[in-house]
């Protein structure tokens, strides 16, 4: 019996969370779902940037790495969630195809929410833990 | 005689008119002579020659010597007139004296002519100075009693024991009284009683001064029973053979008395008003002299700033130094026409604090030229002390609902946070039974971490609510010195083994009435800060100071620590959980407790640092 490659909704994900235990679960369920080929998990947003803008220097061979879907937490030390997608829309969003990101936070603050609507209508807002539900929406 | 006489000759033959001329040239007098021939000849001389003596013939084609006189007797002055006529008619002489010639001369008797005109002039001239006369002393007279009848002054003339002997029938319109009423009364009955004794007096004073006429204000008793107010002089003229009398002189005043009273009683309600109260002013005029000042301002100025104000004197002089240039400046806002107003406040000895509201208001000419400043002072220490009080329960409002704000947001995401791993553990515990150990294992100890982590912030709320409800805590007088000395020796270790300076300067203020456990915690957290956050390769320094400013304490503390990025942490430096040494270990609640306890306090704490250079935190309290 031939073991089937299992069927990838995605490539190339990215998790961005500095709570490693938040980390371990969002991989775990995210794998559990065939969500993505690959998951590159990050505890802070400032290596997420580094590690974006290494890839684009690489170039079109790497394009393959370049992520899907970003999930990003909210607080985080340093560089928090906004600040993060702040600099993406600046200057890496054109370049990399146009991931959809994803806020995961455990913040259930409405002001939290409307700061993102007020970003933009594309981002995509969800509270942890994340779930098999909301990952067949997305 | 100088002046030549005028003589106008009226004749139709230019002979006789020669014949006469000539005769009067061999007198010895100086004369100009005028020759006319005609009525139309003689109106024009009448008027442009002004004759002082007419010849006339008795009878022209044009005149007669009767129409000729009666055309000067219509005149204002006489001119005499003299026929010099050829006609010797004895009834014709008789007839012409009637009429009122002044001579006839035959013409064969012109001899006799310079004769009869010096004495026609002569006569004339008598008559006319005694017309002229008695038109003048009539006319005086007719002044005279017009004056007396029409004026509204009485004229009354009294003798030395105050009888009446005469009044001016002007009298009548000030007393209501004719003369034949009051002849011979003493003039005593007719004042009012309670104005004798005054009157009798100054009659004294009268009688003392022979021949000026001395001022008084008196009443009288009408006909009609009121009583008037009278004014005038009475003048002693007891030696004046013409008199030998008083005379009184007065005219009714009463609507000007009532006037004046009423006025009187204006004024007195108005400064009534203005001395009752509670505002007070000062009258300037346009060099800030003091025009006038109430009651209140006076008591004000010597209660609050101990100037005895005095009017005349200079404002100006009383303004200490540097307060001269500030009120005038407020001058020139005044004349560009702004609103000069501001509160200010004295402090007591006894530490109460009375609040005043001033205004300094321009008063304008017609003319719109600057007449002077009213400077107004209220004492709205009672509305001032509810405002105090209604924007301090604003503010503990807003800062209670800051709080809630905040805990709800620590409730909805810290705590949230390990909720959501609880959950999230559990759902894969559920959902994924064929799990490997090694990840069971992992999802059993983040359930323990998450729940230890929901316990520690119930803990730290707890703690954080505990010193948000004791607002009440008793007061004392805390001493800097000694705290900082209570907190160095409780981590005396720590400052000998991480070689730690802490310098302190509490000569400007070293006391602080405050809630000593909260003093302590402030200074404690900011002091365990400094050593925590210090730089690695640098011994670490601190320096406390304390200083005064408009009855405020200011507290610094300054270190020269790692610092913070006060510019990306905007706004999150004193929140709750925030940290911004992610290396080095620490919950993210001191500053936030420092902070809610310089609030509880009832100060404010502000921010300066530099990364890689140091920290200032910089705290201001009401003392």
């Amino acid at each position: 019996m031939k073991i089937k490659e299992p069927k990838y909704k995605n490539t190339t994900v990215m998790l961005i969370d500095d709570n490693e235990l938040d980390n371990f679960i969002n991989e775990k369920i995210l794998e559990a779902n065939y969500f993505s080929k690959k998951i590159y998990v990050t505890t802070s947003a400032k290596s997420a940037v580094e590690f974006l803008n290494n890839i684009l220097t690489i170039g079109e061979s790497c394009r393959a790495a370049y992520p899907q879907v970003i999930f990003v937490d909210i607080n985080m030390p340093i560089m928090d969630g906004f600040q993060f997608i702040d600099y993406y829309k600046k200057h890496l969003e054109e370049k990399i195809n146009n991931p959809k990101i994803v806020i995961l936070t455990s913040s259930v603050y409405h002001e939290d929410r409307q700061k993102s609507e007020n970003i933009s209508k594309d981002i995509i807002f969800l509270n942890k833990p994340l779930t098999k539900e909301m990952l067949d929406k997305l | 005689m100088n002046k030549p006489i005028r003589i106008l000759h009226l004749e139709d033959s230019e002979s006789d008119a020669e014949l006469v001329e000539l005769e009067l040239k061999k007198e010895n007098i100086l004369f100009e002579f005028l020759w006319v021939n005609d009525k139309k000849g003689y109106e024009k001389a009448l008027k442009v020659f002004l004759p002082d003596v007419i010849l006339c013939d008795h009878s022209l084609v044009s005149i007669t010597a009767t129409e000729a006189l009666q055309r000067i007797n219509s005149l204002l002055e006489k001119i005499p007139l003299i026929v010099v006529s050829a006609n010797e008619s004895e009834e014709l002489v008789i007839q012409m004296a009637k009429e009122g010639v002044d001579d006839y001369i035959f013409k064969n008797k012109v001899r006799l002519l310079p004769k009869a005109i010096l004495s026609a002039i002569e006569k004339t001239s008598n008559q006319n100075s005694k017309i002229q006369y008695h038109k003048i002393i009539l006319s005086q007279e007719k002044r005279f009693k017009a004056l007396i009848e029409n004026i509204s002054e009485a004229i009354i003339l009294v003798k030395e024991d105050g009888k009446i002997i005469y009044q001016s029938p002007s009298a009548t319109n000030v007393t209501g009284y004719i003369y034949e009423e009051i002849k011979d009364k003493t003039i005593f009955t007719f004042f009012h009683p309670e104005d004798v004794p005054g009157v009798s007096k100054f009659f004294k004073l009268v009688f003392l001064k022979p021949g000026i006429p001395l001022h008084k204000s008196f009443r009288i008793i009408h006909k009609n029973g009121r009583s008037i107010w009278v004014e005038g002089t009475i003048t002693n003229l007891l030696e004046d053979e013409n008199v030998q009398g008083f005379i009184i002189n007065c005219r009714d005043i009463t609507e000007r008395k009532k006037y004046e009273n009423r006025l009187l009683k204006s004024e007195a309600n108005l400064r009534t008003i203005f001395d009752n109260t509670h505002i007070s002013y000062i009258l300037l005029d346009k060099r800030f002299n003091i025009v006038s000042f109430n009651q209140e301002a006076y008591a004000e100025y010597l209660r609050e700033s101990g100037w005895d104000i005095t009017e005349g004197r200079n404002y100006m002089d009383y303004l200490p130094e540097e307060k001269k240039n500030y009120f005038k400046k407020e001058y020139i806002l005044l004349l560009t026409g702004q609103k000069v107003n501001y509160e200010t406040s004295y402090e007591h000895s006894n530490g109460n604090i009375t609040w005043y509201k001033k205004n300094i208001l321009p008063v304008w000419g017609d003319d719109g030229k600057l007449l002077g400043l009213i400077i107004t002072t209220e004492d709205i220490t009672n509305t001032k002390n509810t405002d105090l009080e209604k924007e301090k329960m604003t503010s503990d409002l807003l800062r209670h609902n800051k709080n809630l704000e905040q805990f709800a947001y620590i409730i909805s995401h810290n705590l949230r946070s390990p909720v959501a791993n609880i959950l999230g553990l559990s759902n894969m515990i559920q959902s994924m039974p064929e799990m490997n150990k090694e990840d069971f294992k992992r999802c059993m100890e983040g359930l323990v971490l998450s729940v230890k982590k929901m316990d520690d912030i119930i803990i730290d709320l707890n703690t954080i609510l505990q010193v948000k409800n004791s607002i009440n805590e008793k007061k004392e007088v805390v001493k800097f010195s000694a705290l900082v000395k209570d907190i160095k020796l409780s981590i005396h270790n720590l400052i000998k083994t991480e070689n730690i300076d802490i310098k302190t300067n509490f000569i400007k203020e070293n006391n602080f009435f405050t809630v000593k456990s909260y003093l302590y915690s402030i200074f404690f957290n900011l002091i365990l800060n400094s050593i925590k956050y210090r730089q690695p390769n640098k011994p670490a320094s601190i320096e406390i100071t304390t200083s005064k400013n408009n009855g405020k304490l200011l507290l610094s503390f300054k270190d020269n620590g790692l610092g913070i990025d006060i510019k990306a942490h905007a706004g999150k430096i004193f929140g709750l959980y925030k940290k911004f040494h992610p290396h080095i270990e620490g919950k993210g609640m001191g500053l936030y407790m420092v902070k809610t306890q310089v609030e509880i306090l009832g100060g404010t704490i502000n921010v300066i640092s530099k990364v890689n250079e140091g920290t200032e935190f910089l705290m201001e309290f009401n003392l």
